[in-house]
């Protein structure tokens, strides 16, 4: 009987924990397709209204935008962190995966603290740094501000990944006919590729649950659908289907690019060389 | 094609790699760069390659200056210690890889490509990736690769370090058949003296960057110009007894606490001319040119009996009981009997002793 207790110990304390998130996945998903809810649980009948926001235009007084303009905006302000993070992360981490330059330990360290600190706190002087460069209230502006908090971490990884490939590789390839770049594009490239994979996404994702610098480096009309949600919560009266529905809206493309590449990145067979 | 090292020197910050070297090779020469880790060979062979560039010095191919020519046009193929196959593409992309980057049409590079897999007998494997290959077949692949592009010069390093004992025995002989078949320059980096002897042509032996002595193995081991190639060629390694030199009337004398040994006229002569009066030597001798006799120059005490299976190693203490002296190590034949502590003495072939001053290293 104790045995019988203790194996299922584990499954005890993980369904558990995971019951909260349990619960508020699914008041999202219920409250968004019900007209009222009693005890934010039970939905009382059941309706297609509160995703209205897909086809109809979403008002705010006076203002009426359609929801799609608010995606472009988080789908383009995403986007542009991971190709930007990509493109930067990658050149830096070859760079210090492979060269020796005075000052190397130091970037290194450097980036370790700056993952830890909070980006947050630089919002004030990254609003007047973009003013001055004419980048405020532009998404070019605030992707590169955002982005750039990102870089760490990408660095890091894809210096882990550049590390993994050997230096005789890249040699062979030198001696095979290959230029320096033709060596990186036709050897080293393919065999990061994972790694590219996995900072995109994260880059991807680093811009789409983004809220703070969305909310303050762009301006109004330019929203994303963070800054959007967040605005539909400041309303007097706070239709909450309408709420869940967004926010069940919000996350599924997300999930979606989530979901696509993770499966990407398993199906990329890695060969090692045995040596 | 010719290689010409010139006074080539690497220094990386502070530490001096490679210091002077310089060595002609002639074209279709099959040469060993010998040598313990760290004597620069390695590195040699990468500025040869064009991967390192000099610090000082310059290389010739032919007539040519090549110091600055990247390794894409230098026309040369090249084995790694690790193989360095591209473990994302098959065997036969991994070969036909040179030609592709020759904007070789694809049937013709795959065509060349099956003919050097035929080469080197991987013509099964072409569909497999590196990561499915056993190390011995990674290697052919990677020689595959190196001749594909039809090279002037074929670069090896440490080529047979990774593989088992009895591949290293086969993949030894088979390298030396196929230098010779295709007669291209090749220039092969190893730690292992016993392979540069059966393999090359002419060994450059270096150690801690600086030349030490580039000749066929058969001088370098009947004729080291110093004691570190005397010690490192040849195994079981040659015995080294340290005396001093003793003259008396027309005759010269090697003297130390357990010998007393004339030496022959052609060789006190030489001594004698080079050396001063109570100058400090170096002796030399290979265990197979000592032995156990009746009679014999030197005396000793039997330590150790090693079956060798063809012969015994027999480790042996000189001198009269009661003195301590140097160890020196004699190879016999199987059918000696003897047993540890017995007295023996010891003939040693007169014609075949080595001197070395023991200042310099230099051989007399």
């Amino acid at each position: 009987m104790k045995r019988k207790l203790l194996s299922a110990l584990p499954y005890i304390v993980l369904g558990v924990s995971s019951l909260p998130f349990f619960i508020m996945y699914s008041w999202l998903l219920m409250n968004s397709f019900s007209e009222r809810v009693s005890f934010g649980f039970i939905p009382k009948g059941l309706t297609l209204e509160n995703w209205s926001f897909l086809w109809a235009p979403i008002e705010w007084g006076l203002e009426r935008t359609t929801i799609w303009r608010f995606l472009l905006n988080t789908i383009l302000y995403a986007g542009g962190i991971a190709i930007l993070q990509l493109v930067v992360c990658t050149l830096a981490a070859y760079a210090i995966s492979r060269m020796e330059f005075r000052g190397k330990t130091l970037v290194l360290g450097l980036q370790l603290l700056l993952r830890a600190f909070p980006g947050v706190l630089l919002l004030i002087g990254t609003f007047f740094v973009l003013l001055y460069l004419r980048l405020l209230y532009t998404i070019p502006g605030v992707v590169l501000a955002r982005m750039a908090m990102e870089i760490p971490f990408g660095v890091w990884v894809m210096k882990g990944f550049f590390d993994g490939v050997p230096w005789s590789v890249e040699w062979a390839a030198l001696v095979d006919g290959c230029s320096r770049f033709g060596a990186w594009r036709q050897v080293v490239f393919p065999l990061v590729k994972p790694g590219l994979l996995a900072v995109s996404l994260f880059g991807f994702l680093a811009g789409w649950e983004d809220f703070i610098f969305a909310y303050i480096l762009l301006p109004g009309e330019t929203k994303v659908l963070s800054v959007l949600i967040q605005g539909l919560v400041a309303t007097e009266v706070i239709d909450y289907g309408y709420l869940a529905a967004m926010s069940l809206f919000y996350m599924l493309p997300a999930l979606i690019f989530f979901l696509l590449a993770q499966r990407a990145l398993t199906r990329v067979a890695i060969a090692t060389v045995r040596a | 094609m010719e290689v010409t090292l010139e006074e080539l020197s690497k220094w990386f910050g502070q530490v001096k790699a490679v210091s002077n070297l310089s060595l002609k090779i002639e074209d279709g020469e099959f040469v060993a760069l010998l040598g313990p880790s760290g004597c620069g060979k390695t590195t040699t062979l990468l500025m040869i390659a064009g991967i390192y560039k000099p610090t000082s010095g310059r290389i010739y191919f032919g007539d040519r200056v090549v110091n600055d020519l990247p390794p894409k046009d230098r026309k040369i193929g090249m084995v790694f210690q690790d193989y360095a196959l591209y473990p994302h593409m098959t065997v036969l992309q991994n070969i036909a890889f040179p030609l592709k980057l020759q904007r070789v049409p694809r049937k013709v590079r795959e065509e060349r490509a099956r003919e050097a897999a035929e080469l080197v007998q991987i013509e099964e494997l072409l569909d497999r990736r590196p990561s499915q290959l056993s190390g011995g077949q990674q290697q052919r692949v990677a020689l595959a690769r190196a001749l594909v592009k039809e090279p002037d010069i074929l670069l090896l390093d440490e080529p047979l370090s990774n593989l088992d004992a009895k591949l290293r025995i086969t993949m030894r002989a088979e390298l030396k058949r196929l230098q010779k078949e295709l007669g291209i320059t090749t220039i092969f980096v190893t730690h292992d003296q016993l392979e540069a002897l059966t393999m090359a042509d002419r060994i450059a032996v270096l150690d801690r960057g600086e030349l030490q002595q580039f000749s066929t193995p058969d001088e370098l081991y009947n004729s080291p110009s110093n004691l570190f190639v005397a010690g490192f060629i040849g195994t079981p390694p040659m015995n080294f007894i340290g005396a001093s030199l003793e003259r008396l009337a027309s005759e010269v004398f090697l003297v130390n606490e357990v010998l007393r040994l004339r030496l022959p006229e052609e060789l006190a002569r030489r001594v004698a001319t080079s050396m001063s009066a109570s100058a400090q030597l170096v002796l030399g001798i290979r265990p197979e040119d000592v032995a156990i006799a009746q009679e014999g120059e030197l005396e000793g005490e039997i330590q150790v009996l090693e079956p060798l299976g063809r012969d015994l190693l027999v480790t042996i203490s000189l001198g009269s009981s009661g003195t301590q002296g140097p160890t020196i190590k004699v190879l016999a034949p199987p059918t000696l009997r003897a047993a540890m502590g017995d007295k023996v003495k010891l003939q040693l072939d007169m014609g075949r002793i080595h001197l070395f001053d023991k200042a310099t290293g230099e051989a007399l």
